[in-house]
Parts: structure tokens; sequence; C-alpha cells
């Protein structure tokens, strides 16, 4: 018994707190990089006008499926790799690409979420399908938007204004 | 900032880009998705017959747009093309309106393991096996319906296999509050039993948690239920509290959609009930906390035997973000002779963590399970308990290399320790 102690107190325990540290340990800060925010669009014919960042996840995430009009929501995402998509998947969901895929393929599969996003390449493709479909929701940056489709105000900010939490680099 | 999307919501305002592609005619103004553009009314007849020829349902007013004209379209293309480059197919397909009813597609995945288990037990044989092959199906019926199908090829000794279909679910959703199930799916006890199905790939370990196990092999709890199944949101604000209902036909009722899962069980009559509620608060992102209770009644096939009222209660709580996962799950399991006889109650946990780096997860659980001699049904496993270390690498975005060593004290088997390398995959 006394060796297990033993064992615990001078090996066990002290391995735990090299991994807790070692997983506290954050990278050096990054130089800041300018930022452009980055704006949640709906097809104009959507009632909402604002969203919470807490309804915006479960949108994201395949939790919520309906619209409060009782429409499907259709998700739209960017191609992978572009910093739109990264801004989303880090603010919205808070994984990298592996584990977005991995989520959203075991959300399918356990049958919580419907379907995964459509995937559009470029902003007018995103502009254009949520201009068509009134259930869809998409974003691009601020400056791509224009007035075929409807900006959501997130947690009572519109893009830009103090507090929003949605940013994307500048090109 | 501000301004400038105030400016792009304007009405007045040109757009800050470049048109979209096929909306040189639209009006500067705001434009609803109702709105007509400025072109002359197209003929009722050929509008008609082009909303004849499209999807039924397809959105008209959409339709009527002119990103919808296909001669409007070939102009938009080309605009689009000088502005872009080429469109992906994703964006062609953008054109199309995923709301429209359209011929169900069965969409298909494929997941499968394999491995290599040293074992020290006597009369144990090291080597490889194929795991199991699991054919995953989902198809849409309509805005509110789909299918999921999933059907397993399980690898036996001898070069044999036995074939399971594991769920198949017709399930009506018109709204998150509500959605109803019928058919065959996995029990909603409890939280690994319903989040981790048949596919290895997605558990971070090589195996479920021994109270998790498959039925029908060293498995106490039902994974399975045959019936009708509800689930849903309840409003609760920032709670984020979830129920589900469950109807069947209990445990051995199962028969008709695969072998009987416990073969000391008859049929009767009385269907099994199981209820549970959880609940993922705004306040901590990825935290999941529930209860679930499940209700039947069993007859033995030793006639002499009274029938058994069954309980099981478990609950859960859950922390996974991106790169930490914490779960732990407690189960008691009651069974109750009609008659008076005393009543036996089992018990089991299991509590795993897993930290990610990068593409390497390592990861620690602990199973404990324990039945008493005077159990009906699962006496001979006894109490088993101990520890699983491992490590996870997904050297590919869906295959997983997966290397573990367990050891597993039991009561009326000899002690085991096993070692597992196992390769997952879905494709």
């Amino acid at each position: 018994m006394r060796r297990v102690q033993r064992t615990l107190v001078h090996w066990i325990l002290p391995a735990f707190a090299v991994a807790a540290l070692v997983a506290a340990v954050k990278p050096a800060a990054m130089p800041a990089q300018e930022a452009e925010p980055l704006a949640i669009v709906v097809n104009r014919s959507n009632p909402m006008s604002e969203i919470s960042l807490a309804d915006l996840r479960k949108l994201y995430r395949g939790q919520r499926s309906r619209w409060s009009n009782g429409r499907r929501v259709t998700l739209v995402m960017r191609d992978p790799g572009t910093p739109e998509r990264e801004a989303i998947l880090q603010t919205l969901y808070g994984v990298d690409e592996d584990e977005y895929r991995r989520g959203f393929l075991q959300a399918v599969f356990t049958g919580e979420a419907i379907g995964a996003p459509r995937v559009l390449a470029s902003p007018n493709g995103v502009l254009r399908f949520v201009f068509n479909v009134p259930g869809a929701i998409g974003y691009v940056r601020v400056s791509e938007v224009d007035a075929t489709v409807k900006t959501l105000r997130v947690d009572g900010r519109l893009p830009g204004e103090a507090g929003y939490r949605l940013e994307v680099p500048e090109q | 900032m501000a301004a400038l999307c105030a400016r792009a919501q304007s009405p007045t305002v040109r757009p800050l880009y470049a048109p979209l592609a096929g909306m040189q005619g639209m009006p500067d103004t705001e434009l609803d998705v109702g709105a007509q553009p400025s072109e002359p009314p197209e003929p009722a007849l050929a509008l008609l017959m082009r909303l004849a020829e499209a999807p039924a349902g397809a959105d008209a007013t959409a339709m009527a747009h002119p990103a919808h004209r296909p001669d409007a379209g070939q102009h938009a293309d080309h605009e689009q093309h000088a502005h872009d480059g080429l469109r992906s197919a994703d964006e062609k397909a953008s054109e199309d309106d995923p709301d429209a009813p359209f011929s169900p597609q069965f969409q298909v995945h494929l997941f499968a393991d394999m491995k290599y288990a040293a074992v020290d037990t006597t009369g144990s044989r090291n080597g490889f096996s194929l795991g199991q092959f699991d054919l995953f199906g989902r198809s849409e019926l309509s805005d509110a319906v789909n299918v999921i199908a999933e059907a397993t090829l399980t690898a036996l000794p001898r070069n044999t296999f036995s074939a399971h279909l594991e769920r198949l679910m017709l399930t009506y959703s018109p709204s998150d509050v509500f959605s109803a199930s019928v058919g065959r799916y996995h029990t909603g006890i409890g939280y690994y039993n319903t989040a981790y199905h048949h596919g290895t790939w997605f558990q971070t370990a090589t195996g479920r948690p021994l109270i998790y196990a498959i039925d029908g092999d060293i498995g106490v709890i039902p994974i399975h239920t045959l019936g009708v199944s509800a689930t849903g949101s309840i409003r609760s604000g920032s709670l984020g509290l979830h129920y589900l209902a469950e109807f069947g036909s209990g445990r051995a009722g199962q028969a008709s959609a695969a072998p009987a899962t416990q073969p000391a069980l008859n049929d009767n009559n009385t269907p099994s009930v199981n209820g549970a509620l959880w609940i993922r608060p705004e306040a901590l992102d990825g935290l999941q906390l529930g209860v679930s209770v499940y209700r039947d009644r069993l007859t033995l096939i030793d006639t002499t035997k009274a029938p058994n009222d069954e309980t099981i209660a478990a609950a859960h709580i859950v922390y996974k973000t991106d790169a930490l996962e914490l779960m732990t799950e407690g189960m008691i399991m009651r069974h109750d002779p009609l008659g008076g006889a005393p009543a036996s109650d089992s018990r089991g946990y299991y509590a795993q963590a897993s930290r990610r780096f990068g593409t390497t997860r390592p990861y620690v659980r602990m199973d404990y399970l324990d039945i008493p001699t005077t159990d009906p049904l699962f006496a001979f496993l006894g109490k088993r308990y101990g520890p699983s270390v491992g490590v996870r690498y997904d050297f590919q975005p869906f295959a997983a290399l997966k290397l573990q060593t367990s050891h597993l004290n039991q009561t009326t088997r000899p002690d085991m320790s096993r070692f597992d390398a196992q390769v997952s995959f879905m494709f």
C-alpha cells in the first residue's frame, strides 16, 4: 500500500501536474492583425433581424433546425481553408477543421443534425444562395454585403459596432 | 464598419461589390424575395409551363428572379466568370433551392475497423481480427421526414460474420421542440449509447465502456429498442433543456429485428418505456448533464421464476471542447421479481478523460460494473473493473490508429490484461 502511495506521490501526480502545465502553456501571441467584421446574412424574407451568439452557435451546430416561421434552416459555409470559414469554426464551433468534420458527421450519424451545410466557394456564391433560398444563413465580409440579403444583428450589434465578436483578418 | 454595414443594407445605396451574377436588371432599391424585377412580365402561359416543369413546391418567387431565368443565367454566368473566374460545382449547385422537394437520395457512409489484440488470458489467442463493418445511410423524404438505416457485419471466429440491422428509423421533425421516430433505434439510456453507435471511428477509445457494451455478449443494458420515440428541446432560456420519451417492445421483443438480445428472456406484451432529460447550459459551452430512467418487465424463459420489473436509472456529466473530453456516467439497474422476492441492484460507471494535441489524443478510462449473484440475468458477469490507457492518432482526417492497453479485474473469470492496436476509418 505504501509503495502504491509512493508511486502516486512521486510519479503519477507530478506527471499530471506537468501535463496540466503543458496544456496550459499557449503559443506566443501573434502580432495583432487588422480585422474585418464578418456579417451574418439571411434571406430578406426571414422574419429575424437579430440573433444571439448562443442561438447562432446552435444553428450552426445543427442543434436548431427551424426558423421562427417554421422554415428549415439551410446552413452555408465557405470552402475549407478560407479565413472566413476558420473564423466561424473558431467563434461558433470552437474547433478546427478536422474536429468540425468529425463533430458534424457524428451529429448526422446520431440523427441530431439534419444535414451538412452547403459549401460555397465565393462570397458571390454565398450571397446568391442566401438570396435564392428563404431558409438560408451564411456569412461574408462586411465589405461584401449588398442589398440582396439581410444582415443580422448578433447580440444586438451590427458588424463593426463595439463588442461585435465575429471578425476575420483583413484581406 | 457599422456605417459600412448600414450602407450595405440601405435601400438607396448601390452594393459595395460587383453586382451578383444574374442581377444586372435589378433596381437599386431594396429587393424582397417576392419583389419582381423591372423586366417585362413573363407571359402567364410560359410562366405556368416553367413552374410545371420545376419540382413540386419550388419557390416560385425565387424562380421568378432573373437569377433563375435560363437566359439571364447565361448572361449572369458570363459576368461572374469575368469577375471570379470559373465557378465551383458547389456554386453551381447554389442555383438550386434545397428547400424544394426532390426524389429521395440515399447518402451512404461506411465505417470499418480492424485490430491486433494480445490478451494474457489462458486460452486466448493473439492476432489480427476484423472488427465491425458498418453501413450507415440516410435519406430525406421531404422537408420534415427522413430515414436513417444502419446495418453491420461483425466478424466472428472461424471466418464467419453476423449481420444485424442495427437501426432503421423513420423520423418526422416538424420543429425543434418535437421530433418523432418509429423503428429500431439506440435506446436513450445515458449519454454514450446515443452519442456513439457502431462506427468505432467516432469513439476516442477502441471500444465502448463496460456498462454500454453491446448486449447479447457482455452488455447489460438494452442497447436497442424497437418502438416509437419523441425528442426535442424545451423552452428554457440559457439552460438548454431537452427531453426524450421512448415507448418500445422491450428487450425480448426485438427479436423481429435481430437475434434475441438476451437468450434468457421470453417475449411478453409489456412495453418498455424510457424517459430522459438533459441540459446544455449556454454558460459553459460543451457541458451536458442528463438523467434517464428506463422501465420494462422481463419474462424469463425459465417459467419457474417470476417475471422481473426492470428499472435502469442513469446519469451523466459530459464536457467536450475542441481539445478536452471529460465524460462520466453512472448507472443503477434494478431487477425486482414479482411476488415479493428481494430485488437485486447492479451498479456501474465509467469515467473517461482525453486531451487532444494536434492529431494525437491520449486518453484514460476507468470502468466499473458490479452485478450481484442474485441477478436473474447477468449474475455470471460478477464484478468487473479496471483501467484503460491509450492514445489515438488521427493520421488522416477520416482514419485513426488507436493503441490501448487495459486491465480488467473480474470476480467470475480470471483477471485479464490486453493490448489492442486498432485502425478505424470511415469512407
